[in-house]
């Protein structure tokens, strides 16, 4: 068996997997460098932008 | 963080938070409150929404605290019910033992109070029904009955009348405005007859009284509902009797001399000595002694965990074997067990009362009683024979009296009793009323993966020898078995357990120069030879040659991505094989899914594994992929049953553990595995007592059942008295002279209650589920 791919979006802070509709829908969206990020809520948009370069880094393990 | 200055005593308030989501809120939150001065601990509810601070007056207040939570984005909701000042100490065991004492003495009052009320109407119903038994004329008896009447109405029947009064004043109709309605108005206009009966005589009415049919509709109901109580009593007040397994004192060393204190005394850093035999008073850690420590209370785990210095133990676990001294770290309302019994009682009290099914057909039933009554006074008025008034009013309260259905008492409890017998026979045990309702309008079920699905162990699945041929494979477990012998490890254990299942007794081999590297594995040499167990890295790190690029790589590779551990042997210098090592499914969990499937009800997989992994145990289980959600916190739990449920579904949710109790208790219906944490069960509706997960779905089929059987009932016992209704108004009266009369009364009373008893008996033949 091959490892699947997830084409599903993750929220970048805790590594949920986020429905897009519902994440649009209120609003738990940010842009950073261009490229658009999606949420699970408002912890993790909120964390996410006081600091997106530490949760872009390639070291960064989402945890909750 | 805690300073030996003595300071004011801290303070703690629950504040209600709006717009939290998942656990990153949950640790931007306690980061935004820690960070504020003043602020000593900070603990947030997902869940519940709530967050405990315990703060120092003097450096902060309430202000203060609202301000740090809106700076971190989220707002405090408006109705605020402050805490009372200084730190609960959350329970009082004298109070909980009075209530249950009370409720005890109430339970027995309803028994004493139903038998003496049907015992007195029984015997009212047989001087009337027969007349010529007794030296009295039909006056004089009335006269004489009135007073055993007037005793059931007013003292027996008590309850009903204060409980109307209090419904009406909230514009509630329940059963109990029927019973008073129905019983007032029979014992009022039999009253009238016994004491003035002139105008009935007069207007040509028989002077008939319904003294016994007031008494036996209270003393029925009342029987109904000590059934109900009692069927109720075993299974409740689950949360207070958790927090009473705490002890209420503690050995408190000070000044190297032990004192016993009571459990409010203790504070943190104090050392408390805990005995063979005794439960931990506190949440700690040891710091001296070894034990075993007997912690089913919280992950229904029956093996003692050993525990040594520097381990965590935690409040009302049991010590089972030596002397223990632990510093106490966390007490009163902040240790483990009353922070899961606040969040169970906290997700039960959110939970929406249940509208009982008799109480729903009371609701409208009242009303058109009512106007039925009305109607039928308006017509004798308008329409009837003189005199015009004595036939309207003795019409309009026939209506009333027998509108009330004495069997409507027993309609539930009957079935209740039943479904609660054939339940415990399948070894499903349901909580109470609520709970069978409730289980009943289930369309999804989730079910927790570890330790519900599975047996919650490591197992060994394959083992993978390099050399082909069940010769090598054999040689391989024995050495990995033996090598493992000295190991704590749970995976250790798997294997020699393996070994053990396969006949390979591994106590007479000699091993030699056992090692651990906690997180990497182990070498031993076993007869001469050197063994290695771990991860590829370990045995590369020893010389072995690349396990990975090994002929068993991709077969490790596939395992892990399944959700499974693969762990490699070396032997001498190269790669002996693999031992995969999982979790592995109950043997009843994929029948048990597929029973979910066959009665209409939707199954989830819950799990904190990584997707992919989940997706493979799904795939075992027959589950579709969309019904799996993956990668959830133990403490995100009740917020993916509460997500569930917020899209309209009625979620029962199966779980085990003591991180399930804040779920199970979320859930429509929480189901414990018997054989989880203690926790777990208290937080449940429903207990399956052995292991076998087909119980969830037969239990939501019985409930099911008995739900339509109460139904059933409740037609038998309405229907008759609806019938009678017509006579009662006199529809008969104008071609026979027949209006309701004591007899007609007294054969409805009996018609129905043996049909109800009747009908519930036949839950225990009924068929659950097809397999």
């Amino acid at each position: 068996m091959q490892t699947t791919t997830d084409t599903e979006p993750r929220d970048p802070v805790c590594g949920m997997s986020v429905d897009p509709v519902r994440a649009e829908a209120n609003g738990l969206v940010a842009e950073h460098n261009g490229v658009t990020y999606l949420f699970c809520g408002r912890g993790c948009l909120l964390d996410f932008r006081d600091d997106p370069d530490h949760y872009l880094d390639p070291g960064y393990v989402p945890h909750m | 963080m805690t300073t030996s200055l003595p300071s004011a005593p801290l303070v703690e308030i629950v504040l209600p938070v709006e717009g939290m989501s998942c656990a990153t809120c949950v640790n931007r939150i306690e980061r935004f409150l820690r960070r504020a001065d003043g602020v000593e601990t900070a603990t947030v509810n997902l869940a519940t929404e709530r967050a405990a601070v315990r703060y120092d007056p003097a450096r902060i207040d309430r202000a203060g605290i609202v301000g740090a939570i809106e700076a971190a984005g989220y707002d405090v909701r408006p109705d605020v019910r402050n805490q009372p000042a200084g730190v609960p100490s959350e329970t009082d065991a004298a109070a909980e033992a009075a209530t249950d004492t009370a409720r005890a003495a109430e339970r027995s009052a309803l028994l004493r109070d139903g038998v003496a009320a049907t015992a007195v109407g029984l015997a009212m119903m047989v001087a009337t029904l027969w007349p010529g038994g007794l030296p009295l004329t039909m006056a004089q008896l009335n006269l004489v009955l009135l007073v055993p009447a007037m005793f059931v109405q007013l003292v027996l029947g008590r309850r009903f009348t204060s409980r109307a009064l209090r419904g009406l004043a909230h514009g509630e109709l329940t059963m109990d405005t029927l019973v008073a309605m129905g019983t007032w108005a029979a014992f009022l206009y039999s009253a009238a007859i016994a004491v003035a009966p002139g105008p009935a005589t007069a207007a040509g009415l028989p002077l008939d009284t319904f003294f016994e049919t007031a008494s036996i509709i209270i003393g029925l109901v009342l029987i109904g509902r000590w059934l109900e109580a009692r069927a109720r009593s075993e299974a409740s007040g689950a949360v207070r009797r958790l927090l009473r397994r705490r002890p209420t004192t503690a050995h408190v060393i000070r000044d190297g001399t032990e004192e016993e204190v009571a459990l409010d005394a203790v504070r943190v850093g104090d050392l408390v000595r805990v005995r063979p035999g005794e439960r931990i008073a506190v949440d700690g850690a040891v710091v001296e002694g070894a034990s075993a420590v007997d912690e089913s209370l919280l992950t229904g785990e029956a093996v003692p965990v050993d525990k040594a210095a520097g381990d965590r133990v935690t409040g009302a676990t049991l010590n089972a074997q030596g002397v223990l001294v632990v510093r106490t770290e966390r007490i009163g309302a902040d240790t483990t067990l009353a922070q899961i019994a606040r969040l169970v009682e906290q997700a039960q009290g959110s939970k929406a009362p249940i509208q009982h099914a008799v109480d729903r057909v009371v609701s409208w039933f009242v009303p058109a009683v009512a106007i039925v009554a009305a109607l039928t006074f308006l017509t004798w008025m308008v329409f009837g024979p003189e005199p015009r008034l004595p036939v309207a009013l003795a019409s309009a309260i026939g209506v009333l009296i027998i509108a009330c259905p004495c069997a409507m008492g027993l309609a539930t409890p009957t079935a209740l009793i039943v479904g609660a017998g054939r339940g415990a026979d399948a070894g499903i045990l349901l909580r109470d009323a609520a709970a069978v309702e409730r289980a009943a309008t289930i369309t999804d079920v989730v079910l927790d993966k570890t330790g519900t699905l599975t047996r919650g162990r490591a197992e060994v699945s394959v083992v993978l020898a390099t050399k082909p041929g069940p010769d090598a494979r054999h040689a391989l477990l024995r050495d990995a078995a033996a090598a493992e012998r000295g190991s704590e490890h749970p995976f250790a254990s798997a294997i020699v357990r393996q070994a053990g299942a396969e006949g390979i007794d591994v106590e007479p081999m000699v091993v030699t120069g056992f090692t651990a590297v906690a997180g990497r594995g182990v070498t031993a040499d076993v007869e001469g030879r050197t063994v290695l167990i771990g991860t590829a890295r370990f045995l590369a790190e020893a010389g072995i040659a690349s396990a990975t690029a090994h002929v068993l790589a991709d077969a490790a590779t596939n395992a892990e991505a399944e959700g499974r551990t693969a762990v490699w042997v070396g032997r001498d210098g190269a790669v002996a094989g693999l031992i995969i090592l999982a979790d592995r499914l109950k043997p009843s969990a994929t029948p048990a899914i597929a029973r979910l499937e066959r009665s209409g009800l939707r199954p989830w997989l819950l799990t904190g594994d990584r997707a992919a992994a989940a997706r493979a145990v799904a795939s075992e289980l027959g589950l579709p992929a969309d019904r799996v959600r993956a990668e959830v916190r133990p403490e995100g739990k009740a917020a993916a049953v509460a997500a569930l449920q917020a899209e309209g579904r009625r979620v029962a949710m199966v779980g085990d553990g003591l991180n399930d109790a804040p779920a199970l208790a979320q859930a429509d219906l929480g189901i414990a595995i018997g054989t989880g944490a203690d926790v777990a069960i208290e937080a449940s509706d429903m207990t399956l007592v052995g292991d076998d997960l087909r119980g969830v779905a037969t239990g939501i089929a019985l409930a099911r059942a008995t739900m339509r059987i109460i139904r059933q009932n409740l037609a038998w016992a309405f229907g008759y008295n609806i019938i009678l209704i017509p006579v009662a108004a006199g529809i008969l009266y104008p071609f026979t002279g027949w209006t309701l009369n004591p007899a007609l009364a007294a054969g409805a009373m009996a018609l129905s209650s043996v049909s109800v008893v009747a009908n519930s008996l036949r839950l225990r033949r009924v068929r659950l589920v097809t397999d």
